[in-house]
């Protein structure tokens, strides 16, 4: 019998990646090209359009409502990021102790608000932050006096949006640094330990170095996410408008509000070019950044 | 007594380990025992007691002020039903649509041999970078001119062989799929589709599985394409459906919060279910990422 | 054959588990998709955002039912932001929605902001020209609908608003509330009420509903004092010292050292808790606020009363409006200029009979823009919840004084920089001497003046704007 390898048709690499090619080729390249004639467009609805050249973009520059939205963006994804990275991380490292009982349903319990998508926690949210009559000022009223009227929903937005989302995403990012914190090696630390180095010693020394790279893709992703918030405040001013002095709006809420509300799709492709350009340039940073490491 | 007093220590020092998780359990579940009850509360009651209602019924709860009201007026009143049937339909073909292409993508750049195949991989990776909100507009318009506003079509093809999933799987190939086997089978002759589906898929079991959950998930809970590209409210998935609840003038907080932990419930039973391909999906992007 | 169908069956099952029962799901769910099918509308499909309307059109709605087997109408609800947007969706897609749609003021007028061939509606005063019912509506009710002389949409309603005042609190404490003729009289007579009532350091008890989340209160208050936002056509005159004043008037009694305005979220169940509380002593009201008083907070039938609002300045008008609904008929149908006419018919007798006045009034309080039917007696009934009160009378005494609104697309903008001027001036007030008016005023003007400018850019920025077209 004669073990001779069959070959493999030359179509058949091609089949298996057809589905790819086509997909992108329409729904991501030629809007992706579309998206840049918009931008010299302003139009109502897909049916009527003006060319107006570079106005849009000027427009966006003394837009005094983009500017608030970048803003506003910019702070939410700062320190929402920067607060749920600390937080997940001390939340994996309680997580992760060796004679923890009842790990899977503190896993369970913390992770839980991630498999609610912001559609539901902007709409929950929209309840519990209400003044008065919202669940969070008469939760924390009765415990510790808060001011039962405390304006969430407008002018404190920006607290209330953190808020959320911490509640949304810690239990998240801690699986990742759970995951990452397998890696860490015990034998190490006990060795560490039996030299007499404390647990801060053998975090900063051993434990940090080993979940760094994990530690810079995941804040990567998050701030990614963060940057193009828009169910969360969109749903949680119950779609009216964007809060006292626009103090909800983020960037891609103002692009879905110029696109769809107002049908000027030119004005919402700026937007979301200018969204690209943030977004692309901070995944090049980490890129550079990261450099070197294994992730 | 020194070792004592170190075990004293580490005895203090593991019970603020599990209070400070308890604490942490109990912030994140709060607000599920709050829409858990809020579902069941009538009107006159929703904003009057922040939990159970207060009354002199069993652990002075009044009991007999909840009701199923709101749950049975989200069927009748609204077309809640119907809503579950388009979330069902629209996250699971979804799902195994994108799955099965992503996975056939991954696959022909992870173990063949072919002219492009580099720029082919070039343009996963740069289409990864690609932010979603860019696309709307023009996406919206695109649809428009191809007569798919409207329907399903509109939001089940560009969900066709995502770039992210198509990265995921040759990743998942490259480590699990190995060589030999594939040249072992085509000996005995086995044809490429059939070798794809009997030998490839299942060795990549553990990606499929988590795969499919998070693009279900994904699927369950987007709001924004729906919400631009139907109109017809008998399409709405459950996400646009709950949103349109909202409303300035009359808020239906019950119906609103019944409807809500309806459509969280699957994902918490999936979840329940299929704990460990959930946690590994969702990190299979960081980790091997 | 059965070979190969074999074979199928054993390389299905080799697949992974988790995939399998997707599939199945995927394809169950898919069949009863299919299978429930597209429901054919037929006849005429009339849309609107409120339920206590449609509950007034049943009986005449059957009745044409009953003569135009034809062109057989059916009723539906459609909650308020899914109208919008299914709305706004058909008319940019150019795809059918319904044949007559009853849709509120607000961001809805966005459906005119792009040129006339782009608007979804069609322009009916050709119609109440032809048919002779122009005459007949009373003048504030039409002007938000009409845009460059093309009207978009027949009026529904004049909502003329009144004070609603916690009567049994307000007596009790000696308080005249008929002798307050000036918000400035009616904040200083209200003021020592509100205190804080459990000790827990914080006040419970405030003069004035005031949402500071959602602009209709502060829009309300300036058009009551005069003010004009942006007009029709676009031209943004929202830095008037008349706005100035209104603003700088409610952020003294807004401010935190004093605060006599409570910031609810209004109309809403959440909103009625503080009334039925007693948490606020008195709030603006609508014509149509008063059914939803009656479904959210029936406790208070017996304690609240109307009066009409106080004036900004003495002799000043005694009323505003809040809200409003039209009745369009788009271009675009499923039945074409077949069932154009049809719609038309339809849209004027409902809208121009004496039983839609009369019903719409029992079912909702809202009082008919149809000047002839304003001596009907159904509305000097005296109603129980208010303690004894006409209320359709009074409404219906204000409502040749409801100030006139733009139609403008940009009025929704204005409103927004309008409510934004007032948290800031809110702060500054906070941060200053609420007592000072004067520096007040001069803040408000300052930051009146920026709003306007960010407004004027945004009508600037129109291709569309007749005039600008290139």
């Amino acid at each position: 019998m004669s073990r001779r390898r069959r070959a493999v048709a030359p179509w058949v690499p091609y089949f298996f990646i057809a589905p790819f090619l086509l997909s992108f080729a329409l729904f991501t390249l030629y809007p992706l090209i579309q998206s840049v004639i918009l931008t010299t467009r302003q139009s109502f609805g897909p049916g009527y359009d003006h060319y107006v050249g570079l106005a849009n973009f000027s427009n966006i520059l003394s837009d005094a409502k983009f500017w608030v939205a970048l803003k506003n963006t910019l702070t939410f994804a700062i320190i929402s990021v920067g607060i749920q990275m600390p937080l997940s991380l001390g939340l994996a490292l309680l997580m992760n102790q060796p004679w923890l009982r009842g790990r899977s349903l503190f896993r369970l319990a913390i992770f839980s608000p991630a498999l609610v998508g912001s559609v539901f926690v902007g709409i929950m949210s929209a309840i519990v932050f209400q003044k008065r009559t919202g669940m969070l000022n008469q939760v924390l009223h009765s415990l510790f006096n808060f001011d039962p009227d405390f304006p969430w929903l407008s002018t404190h937005l920006m607290p209330a949006m953190i808020i959320a989302s911490l509640w949304m995403w810690t239990g998240f990012n801690m699986i990742y640094f759970l995951a990452a914190l397998q890696n860490v090696d015990r034998e190490l630390v006990e060795a560490a330990s039996i030299d007499g180095a404390g647990p801060v010693q053998r975090f900063l020394h051993i434990t940090l170095p080993t979940i760094r790279p994990v530690a810079g893709f995941v804040t990567l992703i998050c701030m990614i996410a963060s940057l193009q918030i828009f169910e969360l405040p969109y749903l949680m001013l119950a779609r009216l408008n964007s809060g006292p002095e626009d103090r909800g709006l983020t960037v891609v809420m103002y692009l879905y509000q110029t696109g769809f509300n107002i049908g000027d799709l030119g004005y919402a492709s700026a937007i979301g070019w200018i969204l690209a350009i943030l977004l692309i340039s901070l995944s090049i940073l980490y890129r550079r950044l990261s450099r070197g490491e294994a992730v | 007594m020194k070792p004592r007093s170190k075990s004293l220590t580490l005895n203090l020092a593991k019970a603020l380990n599990y209070a400070l998780l308890l604490l942490a359990c109990l912030v994140t579940l709060t607000p599920f025992y709050w829409l858990l009850v809020a579902a069941f509360k009538k009107s006159e009651d929703f904003f009057a007691h922040t939990f159970l209602p207060k009354g002199d019924g069993f652990l002075g709860v009044a009991w007999y002020k909840l009701t199923l009201d709101n749950f049975s007026r989200i069927f009748t009143e609204l077309d809640f039903a119907n809503n579950i049937l388009n979330s069902v339909f629209l996250a699971s073909s979804t799902a195994v649509i994108s799955t099965i292409t992503a996975a056939m993508g991954g696959y022909a750049l992870a173990k063949y041999e072919f002219r492009g195949r580099d720029f082919i991989m070039g343009i996963v990776l740069a289409a990864l970078i690609i932010p979603a909100p860019l696309l709307l507009a023009p996406g919206y318009q695109l649809l428009y001119h191809l007569h798919l506003l409207d329907s399903y079509g509109g939001l089940l093809l560009p969900a066709v062989a995502p770039a992210f999933g198509v990265f995921l799987f040759r990743q998942a190939m490259l480590n699990s799929v190995p060589q030999s086997l594939l040249d072992s089978a085509r000996i005995d002759g086995c044809g490429e589709l059939h070798c794809f589906w009997v030998i490839v898929l299942p060795l990549v079991r553990p990606m499929v599985g988590a795969y499919l959950l998070i693009t279900f998930l994904g699927s369950w809970n987007n709001f924004i394409q729906p919400q631009i590209i139907l109109q017809d409210a008998d399409k709405f998935p459950l996400s646009v459906a709950l949103a349109s609840l909202q409303t300035a003038y009359r808020a239906e907080y019950g119906m609103i919060t019944a409807g809500t932990l309806v459509s969280i419930a699957p994902l918490a039973a999936l979840f329940l279910l299929l704990q460990k391909e959930f946690i590994s999906g969702l990190t299979s992007g960081a980790v091997k990422g | 054959m059965r070979r190969s169908l074999l074979n199928a069956i054993s390389s299905l099952l080799s697949l992974p588990v988790s995939l399998l029962a997707l599939l199945a799901l995927a394809l169950l769910s898919s069949v009863l998709v299919l299978m429930r099918g597209g429901k054919k509308q037929e006849g005429l499909l009339f849309w609107s955002f409120a339920r206590e309307h449609l509950r007034a059109y049943v009986s005449q709605t059957e009745k044409w039912n009953r003569a135009h087997p034809d062109y057989q109408v059916t009723l539906a609800y459609i909650s308020e932001q899914a109208l919008t947007d299914r709305m706004m969706g058909s008319f940019f897609a150019g795809t059918p929605s319904a044949d007559m749609i009853e849709m509120n003021q607000g961001p809805n007028v966005n459906a005119w902001r792009g040129p006339d061939e782009a608007t979804g509606y069609r322009d009916l005063a050709p119609l109440l020209r032809r048919d002779g019912l122009l005459d007949k509506i009373n003048p504030p009710s039409i002007s938000p609908w009409t845009r460059q002389g093309r009207i978009y949409g027949l009026p529904h309603d004049v909502h003329p608003v009144l004070l609603c005042y916690r009567a049994d609190i307000l007596e009790a404490a000696g308080i005249d509330m008929e002798s307050l003729d000036t918000w400035d009289e009616f904040f200083d007579a209200l003021a020592p009420l509100c205190v804080d009532l459990d000790g827990d350091g914080y006040r419970d008890r405030y003069a004035l509903e005031l949402s500071e989340t959602m602009h209709y209160m502060v829009v309300m208050l300036v058009d009551q004092a005069g003010g004009v936002l942006v007009d029709d056509e676009d031209n943004v005159l929202m830095d008037s010292p008349v706005v100035a004043d209104v603003l700088a008037r409610l952020a003294r009694r807004a401010a935190a050292r004093d605060k006599l305005t409570a910031d609810i979220p209004v109309f809403t169940a959440a909103a009625a808790q503080p009334l039925l509380k007693g948490q606020v002593l008195a709030w603006l009201c609508p014509d149509w606020r008063v059914a939803n008083m009656y479904d959210t907070a029936p406790g208070l039938a017996g304690k609240v009363k109307l009066m009409p609002l106080p004036a900004w300045e003495e002799g000043g008008r005694r009323t505003s409006v809040l809200g409003g609904t039209m009745l369009g008929l788009p271009k675009v149908t499923r039945g074409g200029n077949e069932t154009a006419e049809a719609s038309w018919q339809f849209a004027k007798d409902l809208y121009f009979s004496k039983e839609t006045a009369e019903l719409l009034f029992r079912e909702s309080g809202i009082v008919t823009p149809i000047r002839d039917y304003w001596k009907l007696p159904v509305f000097d009934e005296p109603s129980d919840y208010f303690c004894g009160q006409p209320f359709g009378r009074m409404f219906i005494e204000q409502a040749p004084d409801v100030p006139m609104r733009s139609s403008s697309p940009y009025l929704q903008q204005a409103s927004e920089e309008l409510l934004s001027s007032f948290t800031r001036l809110v702060s500054y007030a906070n941060a200053n001497d609420p007592d000072e008016l004067p520096a007040l005023r001069m803040e408000a003007q300052r930051l009146l003046a920026l709003a306007a400018k960010k407004v004027r850019l945004m009508v600037d920025r129109s291709a569309f704007r007749e005039g600008s077209l290139r």
